[in-house]
């Protein structure tokens, strides 16, 4: 809350004294203020994000909760409402899939502009509007790093344009793992020939994942290959004379490999 | 054609704020097992001395080592520079046949067998009334090859060359 100051002011003024011997008197300045208080309209952004955490693939949505807050005075009739986001820029890593009270998104600019038809045009002291976004995330964003964003919205009365923001956004957690097993030795192979098989487990999400013992298993086709031999093997890895596998929970970081190599004579 | 077939799976768990995500990959290979190991014998040319003498046989000795897995089949020709020519005389593990090493011989070496050539060449008489041989005095270059179908898809002749051997004649 501010005041109005507002001031009157005379800088000088002349009467005459005497009539007889029309001496006059000069004065000033004189002057008068009004100091009225004054209630400056306030309006209000809050981003409601959920879920807080994501999987790929998972749909989250957020609500723009946008208020002209009734201040007890006639404050200003927005016409016109924008929010601006760069998770609508993000189309790389979330795509929009369904939309409320938003006129239009602009996945250029991030701007999206709010749909006021529910509230009769305008935005007016007391009221709220609620504008959703859903999206489907696709891929794990970098910069930033997750869908944690800045809101910024406008509220246009011209000449008043308000702006507030507010941040929110949820994270995803994603482990997933890949598997790829090759042959170093050029195909084809051939009978009596030693051969090398190297096989890669990547986790490329951003968070551990963990294979617990047992549940990793190669079993060489024993009716084609012998002498199977691990190639400098992780502790946590082993061959029992059927299959390869863990003996031991494996935890693997976002982004890390496990890389397993054997070496077996065809047969 | 035969394969090899293997495959590798994966079971793994990560968390998404409570809840634990639960999840299964595989991989599978295929190669495919050629029946045929194109390995080329080997061939190797050595002669018996370092020196030949006019209308007098030089002896040489080609070792032919079959390395595949599998008998090889294969026509071993000799070739010489300067009018050399193969004798008749050939020796296969010392046992005497006959065959004309500028046309091929056929022979085969078993898996893992090597077989031992003799061969003698000469330089003939130039056929004077006293069959007089000239000194060459010159160096004479002796080169042996085989040439066989190795087991593949294609089945096309494959040539194998020795190391050349040289002589003086004297």
């Amino acid at each position: 809350m501010s005041n109005i100051l507002n001031t009157a002011t005379v800088e000088e003024y002349e009467y005459e004294l005497d009539p007889n011997t029309h001496v006059e008197v000069t004065k000033g300045p004189i002057s008068s203020t009004s100091d009225e208080p004054k209630v400056d309209p306030v309006v209000t952004l809050d981003k409601v994000c959920a879920p807080d955490y994501i999987d790929l693939g998972d749909t989250f949505t957020i609500d723009y909760i946008l208020t002209n807050v009734d201040v007890g005075a006639a404050g200003p009739n927005f016409n016109n409402v924008t929010v601006t986001d760069t998770i609508f820029t993000m189309t790389t890593y979330a795509t929009i899939t369904g939309s409320t009270n938003f006129t239009s998104i602009d996945t250029g600019t991030g701007v999206g502009t709010v749909d006021l038809t529910s509230v009769g045009g305008t935005l007016d002291p007391g009221e709220s509007i609620t504008a959703s976004v859903t999206f489907t995330s696709i891929g794990v964003p970098v910069n930033p790093s997750q869908f944690v964003t800045t809101a910024i919205a406008l509220f246009y009365d011209v000449p008043i344009i308000m702006t507030t923001n507010d941040t929110c956004g949820s994270i995803i957690r994603n482990g997933d793992l890949t598997i790829s097993k090759v042959m170093l030795t050029p195909s084809p192979v051939y009978v009596g020939q030693t051969v090398t098989y190297q096989i890669t487990i990547t986790n490329t999400g951003n968070v551990d994942s963990e294979i617990e013992a047992g549940d990793f298993t190669d079993y060489p086709p024993l009716t084609d290959l012998t002498d199977i031999a691990l190639v400098a093997p992780p502790a946590s890895i082993s061959f029992d004379g059927t299959k390869i596998y863990n003996t031991v929970d494996i935890t693997l970081a976002g982004g890390a490999s496990l890389v397993i190599t054997f070496t077996a004579k065809v047969i | 054609m035969k394969e090899i077939i293997n495959t590798a799976t994966a079971t793994y768990q990560y968390t998404i704020g409570t809840q634990s995500i639960t999840k299964s990959i595989g991989t599978r290979n295929v190669v495919v097992i050629d029946p045929c190991h194109p390995e080329d014998p080997l061939l190797r040319l050595t002669t018996m001395t370092a020196c030949a003498r006019c209308c007098q046989p030089l002896w040489l000795v080609a070792a032919v080592e079959g390395v595949s897995d599998k008998t090889t089949h294969f026509v071993f020709t000799a070739d010489f520079d300067k009018k050399y020519r193969p004798l008749p005389e050939i020796f296969v593990n010392d046992v005497p046949i006959v065959g004309d090493l500028r046309r091929g011989v056929s022979l085969c070496v078993g898996a893992g067998q090597t077989l031992r050539i003799t061969f003698g060449a000469i330089f003939p008489c130039d056929y004077s009334p006293c069959c007089i041989c000239k000194p060459l005095c010159e160096k004479v270059t002796a080169l042996t090859r085989i040439c066989y179908i190795p087991c593949s898809i294609q089945r096309l002749p494959k040539y194998v060359y020795s190391n050349p051997v040289s002589f003086k004649v004297l």
